[in-house]
């Protein structure tokens, strides 16, 4: 897996109850834009304005779908390269206006009865508090299963090793 | 219920997705991920959602209402990472269709395949459609 670089997150364990760093990306319409070229949904409620609000909106809004690729890329770098991503659920719930900034937070669930899963819960607002992702969680196939304490991998060097 | 019940079963076969390193690369920036090489996992929105849910919303039979139409729910489950020039197979089928609280719901399940017919990524996608009033739009 190659690790990705997420302004914000920081490698560390992946011990039950960690709360792993805050992630902050500003939705910009071009970012919009650019996802919508990416991903090939040009739904004009992301893209015009006069649609958009034709369609009882405030304006534009970011893909719901936006929002949890940036939250899946938090993930990923949380996990660091120390894993893989297996399953990714949210529920859409609120919406992102372009100029948004999304928050993307997560914490390690309780233990798992596989020691080579890790279960975390998340939830991605944004900085003026819209829930915007919600119920939502990811579930970890580590490379190597965690050490009992720590949730360390073995060999993972940590702060203070 | 405005959508049609007996849609359920069925199943959209989208064409074969070529896995292009530019458009994985765009789609990674797009996400936040600047120096990515293989494709992120929600590249699957570009392989495999897109290419059903412009089927399944071009289905007139199904009785979408598309200003109403809102992206409710997503799951994706990840076999392994999908390998940049590698084609895929995109499907996808009605899952489930019901009324709740002065609701529609509308339950497609995806599946994209390799060549070799082995499953690289499976999604459920839950998608609402408000029964009246002011009409929202899709937020996916």
């Amino acid at each position: 897996m190659t690790p990705t670089t997420v302004p914000g997150s920081e490698p560390g364990p992946l011990a039950p109850g960690t709360v792993l760093p805050e992630v902050r990306q500003t939705i910009s319409q071009a970012r919009i834009e650019a996802y919508a070229r990416a991903s090939g949904d040009h739904n004009p409620i992301h893209l015009d304005e006069t649609y958009a609000r034709a369609a009882g909106l405030p304006g534009t809004i970011a893909h719901g779908m936006l929002s949890l690729g940036v939250l899946a890329s938090s993930v990923e770098g949380w996990v660091a390269g120390r894993g893989r991503l297996a399953r990714l659920h949210c529920r859409f719930a609120g919406m992102v206006r372009p100029g948004d900034v999304l928050v993307c937070r997560g914490r390690v669930g309780p233990p798992s009865s596989d020691p080579g899963r890790v279960h975390l819960e998340l939830e991605a607002i944004t900085a003026a508090g819209v829930r915007a992702l919600t119920h939502a969680s990811a579930t970890i196939e580590m490379d190597r299963p965690l050490g009992p304490e720590t949730g360390a991998a073995p060999g993972v060097a940590r702060d203070g090793d | 219920m405005a959508l049609n019940p007996t849609c359920v079963g069925r199943r959209y076969v989208g064409a074969p997705q070529i896995v292009d390193g530019a458009d994985a690369r765009a789609f990674a920036a797009a996400v936040g991920v600047g120096d990515r090489i293989d494709p992120v996992p929600t590249y699957a929105a570009h392989y495999l959602l897109a290419p059903i849910a412009s089927l399944l919303f071009a289905d007139g039979d199904v009785g979408l209402d598309l200003p109403r139409l809102v992206h409710a729910e997503q799951t994706f489950a990840f076999e392994r990472r999908p390998h940049v020039g590698e084609a895929l197979l995109p499907e996808g089928t009605i899952a489930k269709v019901e009324s709740r609280r002065g609701l529609d719901f509308l339950e497609l399940d995806l599946c994209a395949k390799d060549t070799d017919g082995l499953v690289v990524t499976r999604a459920t996608s839950v998608f609402v459609i408000r029964a009246g009033g002011k009409p929202r739009a899709a937020t996916a």
